[in-house]
């Protein structure tokens, strides 16, 4: 999973990088250890803000984030038939942008003087490589959109679970589950809340 | 100089503020600028040049404290530059050489530091933590340093801004105790303990703040109190652009809207409301601050809000809105001035 983060904590301003579960699940969490160093730390299962100029805790600020975009989907669902894709959130000190993924969220904390047009590609990229892990997991198939995302396993280790410990998973999961990829009905763990399959109330008359 | 010496107009002072720039010098620019501004204080070139000398002063301090700080680190050295960060907004720096500051010495004063970066958190992003954070700070700075005055300052001012007056009223009693006799405080007193009758604990205050968003002093956001008529024509140049499908003015509970009609633009109207509210509030909440961009892109186009001081300026478009549609916004919102209809 850190693959799929790596390249976004290269791109300058870049506070925090994480992929999180549509229902606000860390998945990973890489944050910056301080503003002098450039170095990003493993932060998935901290629960308390540890590091220099912290004010919030990784868990929390995902959390909210996903429940911020939920809401911005919930209230886009009034107003156009297709449901938004990109979220931005410019604040003034820090702006939040989400990607959405397959079932989970690539997004990044930026510095606010960074411009988050900057962050649409690489982002794009981001989910892209998270597709791609998932399809060599067997977990995608982009016709059902029914991919679950493997959660963290919650262990004392403050380590984020690699891409071994994910392919392990998946392959335990693949063999209790008889279907497949690609095959209808095939994903018993996929996530109960979807917003994607949520009811629209529009009149579309636009 | 010797210009300056026979004639002390605005331009020899800039002539010699610049020769100084020049040379590299920003502490002498500086002090030119300040003598040209005491004789010619409308002179909006000096006032420029002042600035970018105070800036380039200020960077160049920074820097040296930094690498100071790196071999022998001390207290004076973590204040000025803590103070420097502070005066200079970057509370997000001040707070990190602050804790590192108070994991190095535990001083007290360290402790104010933090407490004074948290509470410019809280005035900026109005987040219940940050604020209970900066008062808790203060507080126990206030305990060790007994005859400072900036922590009791902090806590009234925390105090104040969130209606808590009884303990803002403890705040300015201990003050008082130290500057016995000071008008400005005693006028202050007599007005905190008028308020004291509705005074809210500090922790409800504070989370009211977070949730309202506002301060006791700050101007209610009330409905129908904009000029409807001075919006409508920019409101309407928005909507006239191929790009947009509805223009949307929000404050308070009044929503202007262009581009739909009847049931159509009241639920368009109430969904960009639900938007901004839920966006506010996840950005106090995620100690992002103050939002004043919000996004939504996909495949039906792009939801732009964006809040400012008169209201919410929001459009949905087709594409992601650059240019006049932004400038529309600003104008809308209040964040540049209004052009005269054409």
């Amino acid at each position: 999973m850190h693959d799929v983060l790596q390249p976004l904590t290269q791109q300058p301003g870049v506070k925090q990088a994480a992929v999180i579960s549509s229902d606000g699940v860390p998945v990973c969490v890489l944050e910056r250890a301080s503003m002098k160093s450039g170095e990003f730390v493993d932060c998935t299962n901290s629960s308390q803000a540890s590091l220099e100029g912290q004010r919030i805790d990784p868990a929390s600020l995902v959390a909210l984030a996903a429940s911020w975009v939920d809401d911005v989907m919930r209230a886009g669902g009034q107003i156009a038939w297709e449901l938004p894709k990109r979220f931005v959130l410019c604040a003034s000190q820090g702006t939040l942008v989400v990607q959405q993924g397959p079932n989970a969220h690539v997004m990044v904390v930026i510095e606010p003087s960074i411009s988050p047009e900057a962050f649409a590609f690489p982002l794009e990229a981001a989910v892209e490589r998270l597709h791609r892990l998932l399809r060599d997991l067997g977990r995608f198939d982009p016709d059902q959109n029914a991919a679950a995302l493997p959660r963290p396993q919650h262990t004392e280790s403050p380590a984020a679970p690699s891409i071994a410990d994910y392919a392990a998973g998946g392959q335990a999961m693949n063999q209790g589950d008889a279907t497949g990829p690609g095959q209808s009905g095939g994903y018993p763990s996929v996530l109960p809340h979807n917003p994607s399959s949520a009811p629209f109330d529009s009149t579309g008359d636009h | 100089m010797r210009a300056l010496a026979r004639d002390g107009s605005t331009s020899n002072y800039v002539v010699l503020a610049k020769e100084y720039s020049a040379l590299g010098e920003p502490p002498s620019v500086l002090k030119v600028c300040r003598e040209g501004l005491e004789l010619h204080p409308e002179s909006a070139e000096l006032q420029r040049l002042a600035r970018r000398a105070k800036e380039l002063h200020q960077e160049q301090r920074l820097h040296d404290l930094n690498l100071e700080l790196e071999s022998a680190p001390r207290a004076a050295l973590f204040r000025e530059l803590c103070e420097i960060q502070l005066e200079n907004g970057d509370s997000q720096h001040a707070l990190e050489a602050a804790q590192r500051w108070r994991n190095q010495t535990d001083e007290p004063e360290a402790a104010y530091y933090v407490a004074a970066a948290h509470a410019e958190f809280f005035f900026d992003g109005r987040r219940s933590r940050d604020g209970l954070q900066a008062f808790q700070l203060a507080a126990e700075s206030a305990k060790h340093l007994a005859r400072d005055k900036r922590p009791l300052r902090l806590q009234f001012e925390i105090a104040r801004r969130c209606g808590a007056w009884e303990d803002a009223r403890i705040a300015l009693a201990r003050l008082l105790e130290l500057m016995p006799g000071n008008p400005l405080l005693e006028a202050r007193f007599r007005r905190v303990l008028s308020n004291c009758a509705h005074s809210k604990p500090l922790a409800k205050a504070l989370s009211e703040v977070e949730k309202s968003g506002r301060f006791v002093d700050d101007e209610p956001e009330e409905a129908g109190n904009f000029d409807r008529e001075a919006l409508r024509p920019t409101l309407k140049r928005l909507a006239a652009r191929t790009e947009v499908h509805v223009a949307f003015f929000l404050r308070g509970n009044t929503a202007l809207v262009q581009g739909a009609h009847g049931p159509t633009a009241d639920r368009t109207a109430r969904a960009v409301r639900e938007v901004l509210q839920a966006s506010r509030s996840a950005a106090r909440r995620m100690a992002l601050g103050r939002a004043f961009e919000i996004r939504a892109e996909g495949s039906f186009g792009a939801l732009v809000l964006k809040p400012g001081p008169l209201g919410t300026a929001a459009v949905w478009t087709s594409q992601i809105p650059k240019g006049e549609i932004e400038q529309l916004l600003e104008q809308l919102n209040g964040e540049s001035p209004m052009e005269s209809a054409a």
